[in-house]
């Protein structure tokens, strides 16, 4: 347990880009991704919540101390 | 994970860089044979009215629908139209428009590939959907409209 405190406290700027990363996906999604069908799941939701999740993350781990 | 000594995990950019390019390719891939498996429409019964000429109603909602006849994703994209409840569609209009036949519109309404899905407000366009939707979204979008 932790452990596993420890590893969410180290990486908590990749923590929260990835949760603000999922949130703004989703939004995008509801505006602009559900019109866009030219590539693999950019109309579905989830696929837009996992690279914004993706994309806060890096954010996030370039914001890391 | 190695935490003992005070060494941590910590997430690397090239970690998430690689995830991205994993998704991405992995989705596409997926994607892919999922369109596969989309039937094409058989134009019986469609929603969808052919039309030569476009003549927006000034108060109502229109669904322009873009296609070309020997497009198999054009045909994918027409059945999932061709799915929406028409007990929703109160009050929409749905025009499909054969592009080979009618250049003049493709250049007019500025219409950069197919299957492609306007969506006007009365005359004025609204939102345009590209490529192939799923038929879910298209509802979603319907319902967007009515509200």
């Amino acid at each position: 347990m932790k452990t596993f405190f420890l590893f969410f406290r180290k990486n908590r700027a990749s923590f929260l880009g990835m949760m603000l990363g999922s949130i703004a996906g989703y939004f995008y999604w509801q505006y602009y991704g559900i019109y866009d069908g030219t590539f693999g799941f950019s109309s579905e939701w989830w696929a837009n919540c996992i690279y914004g999740l993706l994309l806060g993350g890096l954010i996030g781990s370039f914001m890391r101390k | 994970m190695n935490m003992s000594n005070g060494h941590s995990f910590y997430f690397k950019p090239w970690h998430f860089l690689l995830a991205i390019v994993i998704f991405f390719v992995l989705t596409g891939v997926i994607a892919e044979k999922k369109v596969n498996h989309i039937p094409l429409s058989e134009n019986t019964n469609s929603i969808l009215t052919e039309v030569d000429e476009i003549s927006l109603d000034k108060e109502g909602i229109t669904f322009l629908f873009f296609y070309r006849k020997d497009s198999e994703l054009c045909q994918k994209m027409r059945h999932n139209i061709e799915q929406l409840d028409a007990e929703n569609l109160q009050g929409i209009h749905f025009y499909a428009m054969d592009i080979e036949g009618h250049a003049e519109y493709y250049y007019k309404y500025n219409v950069s590939g197919i299957p492609n899905l306007l969506i006007f407000n009365g005359d004025v366009e609204t939102k345009r959907v590209m490529g192939v939707v799923s038929a879910g979204n298209l509802e979603k979008i319907v319902n967007k409209m009515h509200h």
